[in-house]
């Protein structure tokens, strides 16, 4: 088997099969990801890479003890124990959400393989470097025979060694790489996450909008959501449903736009030529698939979509990098027909919870893992995807005398 | 003036006002024929509500990006009226354009390119060397960009001889008899640039030999991608050639199997010039606006030659810079421009590039 161990440098799978795990959440591995926090924030490096600095807020101490209160709730007085060895296949592109997934696995006493595909990102790789200096102090001995970052291109050899001696697999990836990997047999007793591609919108009531005072924040926050990293998250809006009467949604609309257009103009988001002919040919592409309306834009930082009253909505087409598909409805069961699997977070403004839980509870739709309100799209919580990580990184040991 | 009647012009003599109203009584009439002829194209008009606009200036047409022809076969004509098929394999993924021609569009073609090759070689067909394998032409209706160059300049030659065999070797032997041959008059010297480069050039440099091929034109085309990777510009690419074989008459053309025939040829200056078949606009990735001379944008072409599929005004992968218009020292009329190369690739790449094991995710 060829693989580049990445981190910790000079160890291999073997002298992880016989490592130790942790209880949850372990002094020793509290500390290590907290170092590792501290490390990322003070490295100037790291600054132009706002998902690393999310992550780095994300698992420092006061949050970490966050998290371990919430497991502790939820395990009440059960006996929960790691499951072993956790295989990660990170997906090969600039996204670093997978780390949250490693690191959580970690924090309740896993042993963690993470692969990593041949072309690494740029803050992946900064990563990298920070974990293998913290893995080399001597108060992380332990921690380094927890973890080991392997890179390989596709070679399904050594994805079946290592998925043969996993407790655990975690697929990140696209739906060809997930059925690829997944034809790759896992030990019979292992379990398997899947982490695929998702389809996120946003949900505006059009007459809340007109009312709210404070519109400028609303529409950091959708900036936010949506352009932090070019709406190439998952859970990055790239529908928006407009709520309410055609008179309220038009009104509320132009201002919407012509905000985060002032916005965009202001903060000068990440552009690329290449990203301007990528919309443009899904939004001819989409065209041919069904019947579109395209609103003019001045600037390419934002392209929109009006799709009226659609049976059916091609996902598929959207590249990203600031594309809006734009609908109507008067209700919210209306998009009840577009949704599927695919669909993962709804960021919602001006519609209640009680509303938002009727309309799941009463129409069951066949998607949708998460509602959270605009400008929290990205956040990551251990519930993610409908998986609950703390519960499918551990098992439960039942004591009945 | 009807398109047919184009053919009579000279490519290189139209004032730009002239211009600008041929082109866009040209290019109207051939918009309103693809969103007849054309479901896809016309369902691509009426989302921006334009299938039914004519349009006052070449720079209001929409135009469409080039590897929409990759994604959708476009064709404007019944299948039975197709004669061939072009194919281009793009850089970035494996699928290729499909250009559908039929006998119209291939008559327009011939014609368009005749009018601007005989500027550069003259009336009469001279013997001609190509810088290929016979291979790339055996399939006769289904051709790569390859073949499909080399087929429309071989109406310029006589005597066709091939210059490579089937392992891309350079049959020196064959050179020279024909070289022998003709060594009283002038000859005609195609191919594709980097395959002159890698196969002819660097075959000739290896083995240390000299050949005199000053009676000869050499034209070539195909992008400098593979061979600015190793640093060889034009000039070095020109300067070479000269020293091995003392070739002078050296014209490069930029074009793409989306709008072959109304291509750009190379002047004395080392400018690309729009022939009266077609115009070039440098369009501002962020607007879509206009720029204005002498400013770096993305490469539309208009071309009013296509008319078997919706491929008259395109908007390339390639950037480049107008220099002028009707005014290059050469003396030539139309725009003249430089090509800077291909428009970076983002670093987030969008959805059209998905490969297993590599695809965007969350």
């Amino acid at each position: 088997m060829k693989y580049n161990v990445l981190a910790p440098r000079g160890l291999n799978n073997k002298t992880l099969l016989n490592s130790p795990i942790f209880l949850p959440f372990d002094k020793n591995v509290i500390d290590f990801i907290n170092t590792l926090s501290e490390n990322i924030l003070s490295n100037k490096d790291f600054r132009e890479f706002p998902e690393m600095i999310a992550l780095a807020f994300w698992i420092r101490r006061t949050n970490i003890e966050k998290q371990k209160k919430i497991f502790e709730k939820n395990r009440g007085n059960r006996l929960l124990f790691p499951r072993g060895i956790v295989f990660h296949i990170a997906p090969s592109n600039v996204d670093t959400i997978f780390v949250y997934s490693w690191l959580l696995s970690m924090l309740v006493g896993n042993i963690n393989v993470v692969r990593l595909s041949s072309n690494i990102s740029p803050q992946t790789n900064l990563l990298i470097g920070v974990v293998n200096s913290i893995l080399n102090e001597v108060k992380f001995e332990k921690i380094k025979e927890q973890v080991l970052l392997v890179q390989y291109s596709h070679d399904d050899q050594i994805t079946r060694e290592f998925s043969s001696n996993c407790d655990v697999r975690v697929i990140w990836g696209g739906d060809q790489t997930i059925c690829k990997i997944r034809a790759i047999p896992l030990n019979p007793h292992s379990t398997e996450i899947i982490f695929s591609d998702k389809f996120s919108l946003a949900m505006i009531d059009a007459n809340r909008f007109l009312n709210y005072p404070h519109k400028d924040d609303l529409i950091q926050n959708f900036y936010n959501d949506s352009f932090l990293f070019m709406q190439m998250a998952c859970s990055s809006p790239r529908l928006v449903v407009w709520v309410g009467n055609n008179r309220e949604i038009n009104s509320a609309k132009e201002i919407f736009w012509k905000l985060l257009d002032e916005k965009v103009k202001k903060d000068h988001p990440e552009f690329y030529a290449s990203n301007a002919i990528d919309k443009l040919v899904s939004t001819y592409a989409l065209s041919i698939e069904q019947q579109i309306k395209v609103e003019l834009s001045e600037t390419n930082y934002i392209n929109r979509i009006f799709i009226d009253n659609p049976k059916v909505l091609n996902i598929e087409l959207h590249c990203g990098a600031g594309l809006f598909y734009e609908i109507h409805v008067k209700k919210l069961e209306s998009i009840i027909p577009l949704i599927t699997k695919k669909y993962q977070t709804i960021s919602v403004f001006g519609i209640n919870e009680n509303k938002i839980k009727s309309f799941l509870v009463n129409n069951i739709p066949n998607g949708i893992d998460r509602i959270v309100p605009i400008g929290k799209a990205l956040e990551f919580s251990h519930i993610w995807d409908g998986y609950d990580l703390f519960h499918e990184y551990t098992r439960e040991v039942t004591i009945q005398i | 003036m009807d398109i047919e009647n184009i053919f009579d012009l000279e490519p290189y003599k139209l004032e730009k006002n002239a211009k600008q109203t041929l082109l866009t009584k040209c290019l109207n009439k051939l918009t309103q024929h693809h969103v007849k002829n054309c479901d896809y194209y016309n369902n691509m008009l009426l989302a921006f509500a334009l299938n039914n606009s004519q349009f006052s200036r070449i720079e209001e047409f929409p135009f469409l990006p080039v590897r929409l022809f990759k994604d959708y076969e476009l064709k404007s004509v019944p299948n039975n009226e197709i004669i061939k098929t072009l194919t281009s394999s793009g850089t970035t993924s494996q699928k290729v354009s499909k250009i559908f021609i039929d006998k119209t569009t291939s008559g327009y073609q011939i014609k368009a390119l005749a009018n601007i090759i005989k500027t550069f070689l003259g009336k009469k067909r001279l013997p001609m060397l190509i810088v290929d394998t016979p291979n790339v032409i055996k399939d006769r209706t289904l051709f790569s960009a390859r073949g499909a160059g080399i087929l429309g300049l071989a109406n310029f030659g006589r005597d066709h001889t091939y210059l490579l065999d089937d392992n891309m070797k350079l049959d020196v032997i064959q050179m020279e008899l024909f070289m022998e041959k003709y060594k009283d008059e002038p000859i005609f010297i195609f191919g594709f640039t980097y395959i002159i480069w890698k196969y002819l050039y660097s075959y000739l440099k290896k083995h240390n030999i000299k050949i005199d091929l000053s009676n000869a034109v050499l034209i070539h085309s195909g992008g400098w991608k593979k061979i600015a990777e190793q640093s060889v510009s034009k000039k070095d690419f020109n300067k070479c050639l000269f020293t091995l074989t003392k070739l002078e008459r050296i014209y490069n053309f930029y074009g793409m199997v989306e709008q072959v025939g109304s291509i750009f040829m190379d002047c004395e200056y080392d400018h690309f010039h729009t022939p009266v078949f077609s115009d070039i606009i440098m369009r501002d990735p962020l607007t879509w606006g206009v720029l204005p001379f002498k400013q770096e944008g993305i490469i539309e072409v208009l071309s009013i030659l296509p008319h078997s599929y919706p491929g008259h005004i395109l908007l390339t992968e390639d950037l480049g810079i107008v220099l002028g218009e009707d005014d290059c020292p050469c003396g030539r009329m139309g725009k003249y421009f430089n090509v800077s190369g291909r428009i970076p690739k983002a670093e987030l790449r969008g959805c059209s590039d998905t490969y297993a094991y590599d695809v965007i995710n969350i």
